[in-house]
């Protein structure tokens, strides 16, 4: 039985439960108001973020549910995404941005962890100036600052 | 599913359309998964058109730590790893004090598994805060002195073998079977001073601020003055080499080969009591309060009252003799030539816990609220959670003598000594770690 989203915009989107259960959100809100034809209204995501949503979980529906278990490994890698969300994480900076917003509210952990994992490979491998520019950060540190902060965390560099 | 493709097409270039309809065979025998991190794919010209490449990119740049919320900010970097988080302290304010997250380090800490969990630290039951940073710092300074050889930082001067140690922050104290007691430069390793006093060999030694008080085979105590470093008493009466000592404000206690222990007045230097009732040498003894606990090569440890002198308890269990025995007040843990720690309830005389894995004579132990720390005659030190008993680790890799002294003390320093082949104590020198 289909599931009537509703996004901030109010456009509808019709998807398998299944799928839209993927959110832990919406599995939620099932199961507390029961099977019903009303639309889910999800004021916090746009249409466009919603669409990309929904192809991620569409693309995930038969994943096994992820259980969350502290002591299990707590490593955590972001080496380890699979190809075929790599390409679907090949979006600007400002959907990436919305898609862990809507990850994180419609509560989606691998959707959250592919995004954030996406963040941290941005900005592993670079230089500070480099890591401003892609983010376009504003150095606001004096030349003395900064030689002190490179001097207290010496001890983390690579080596 | 039009819309899905026409956002696509939106946001990434042409030259990535294809991934629509799929990876093609070329792209997927590139996807193979090896050790290629991904950071290093991403540098890769595959994927070089993403938002991760600077050059390419002419998409909106987004400041994602400062505009996501908290949470999410701190667990993106829970995904980097510290050597990104030293260079993130460097970009800007706001991105090092995320940089510099107590969660983010604690995140950092726990995905070390094999570092031990620090204890936590209560100041009238409220836990005191950890700061995760400086304790990741610490335990990776440990881990690169552990990894280094111990055996580079010995004392050279003794010219026989060293039976015991005892140190503060500023100097270490080894007694010798060459009959000498040297002190040396805590920090330096240097030594600064030799004391000549007994006939035979040093066994043990303990001090604090004023006096020291050392046992020797010689059957004789030698109590010295600190800070002159002379002899100031000669306590004589057991009749067989003195195994241990240890005092406290008002009483010195003893322990001997003859079997007995004697306790002493501190102020007087006088005999107040000889305790019997062990039926072999009495290897060690440690007091607590009123009470003293002695363990023996009978095979027994024994709760004694100071004040009385009469013997609570037999702890019965161990099917060898015991070498080693620590009491913190409700429990005692025991080190026997049976291999195995016993822990002991101190109030029922129940045995709670057996530990297990040393394959040679358990010599020396020490314990605090969560672990135990023993070292042994299979040349291993051992570290044991003190909650399940379980072995967590083992702290010297190959070690090629018997382990006679281990303590970690309030100081939290970890060292062990004593090498019988080379005649010189090892130190392993240790970073504060908790």
């Amino acid at each position: 039985m289909p599931v009537t989203l509703t996004s901030l915009d109010n456009q509808e989107f019709k998807v398998d439960k299944e799928v839209a259960e993927r959110s832990i959100l919406i599995k939620n809100m099932i199961e507390d108001v029961g099977e019903s034809d009303a639309p889910i209204p999800l004021p916090n995501v746009s249409a466009a973020v919603l669409t990309k949503v929904i192809e991620y979980c569409e693309h995930h529906r038969n994943d096994p549910v992820q259980v969350q278990d502290e002591t299990d490994d707590p490593r955590k890698r972001s080496n380890d995404i699979e190809e075929w969300d790599m390409k679907f994480m090949q979006v600007d900076q400002e959907m990436l941005f919305e898609i862990i917003l809507a990850a994180n509210y419609l509560d989606i952990k691998p959707l959250l962890d592919v995004g954030c994992k996406t963040v941290a490979n941005i900005i592993k491998g670079k230089t500070p100036e480099e890591i401003r520019k892609a983010f376009n950060i504003v150095n606001d540190f004096t030349p003395e600052e900064e030689a002190q902060i490179k001097k207290e965390n010496e001890w983390a560099e690579d080596r | 599913m039009k819309a899905i493709h026409h956002l696509q097409a939106l946001f990434l270039p042409s030259t990535t359309n294809d991934a629509i309809v799929g990876p093609t065979s070329s792209q997927k025998s590139d996807a193979i998964l090896d050790d290629m991190t991904a950071s290093k794919r991403l540098r890769s010209n595959e994927v070089a058109l993403s938002p991760c490449s600077v050059q390419e990119y002419n998409g909106p740049r987004i400041d994602f730590l400062s505009k996501l919320p908290y949470e999410i900010a701190t667990y993106i970097l829970c995904f980097v790893d510290i050597h990104t988080l030293a260079i993130l302290s460097l970009t800007s304010r706001k991105w090092a004090s995320l940089a510099t997250d107590n969660e983010v380090w604690r995140n950092m800490y726990v995905q070390q598994s094999y570092w031990l969990r620090p204890r936590q630290q209560q100041v009238n039951g409220v836990p005191l805060p950890i700061n995760w940073k400086r304790l990741y710092q610490s335990q990776l300074l440990l881990d690169e002195r552990w990894a280094t050889d111990p055996v580079k930082t010995k004392l050279l001067g003794h010219s026989d073998s060293v039976y015991c140690i005892h140190f503060d922050g500023t100097k270490i104290v080894t007694g010798s079977r060459d009959k000498t007691i040297k002190f040396w430069d805590y920090h330096t390793l240097q030594c600064i001073d030799t004391l000549e006093g007994h006939t035979q060999s040093v066994l043990c030694l303990k001090f604090d601020e004023k006096m020291m008080v050392s046992g020797s085979s010689d059957r004789t105590i030698i109590v010295w003055d600190m800070k002159s470093r002379k002899m100031t008493h000669h306590l004589l009466g057991h009749t067989a080499g003195v195994l241990d000592v240890c005092f406290n404000d008002r009483y010195i206690i003893s322990c001997s080969k003859d079997a007995t222990i004697k306790i002493w007045n501190r102020e007087t230097k006088t005999l107040v009591r000889t305790l019997e009732g062990h039926r072999g040498p009495v290897n060690a003894v440690q007091l607590y309060e009123n009470q003293i606990v002695s363990a023996s090569g009978d095979g027994l440890v024994k709760l004694w009252d100071l004040t009385t002198g009469r013997c609570e308890r037999d702890f019965i269990g161990h099917n060898r003799g015991l070498a080693c025995v620590q009491f913190d007040g409700t429990r005692i843990a025991s080190g026997s030539n049976d291999t195995t720690i016993r822990i002991w309830d101190a109030a029922t005389g129940e045995c709670t816990q057996v530990l297990r894995g040393h394959i040679g004579l358990v010599r020396t132990l020490h314990f605090d609220q969560n672990r135990i720390v023993s070292g042994s005659y299979d040349n291993t030190v051992k570290v044991w959670d003190m909650a399940t008993g379980q072995w967590t680790k083992d702290l010297s890799d190959g070690h090629t003598s018997w382990v006679f002294d281990v303590q970690f003390a309030a100081s939290r320093i970890i060292r062990y000594c004593a090498d019988l082949r080379t005649r010189h104590p090892m130190l392993a020198r240790t970073g504060s770690a908790f």
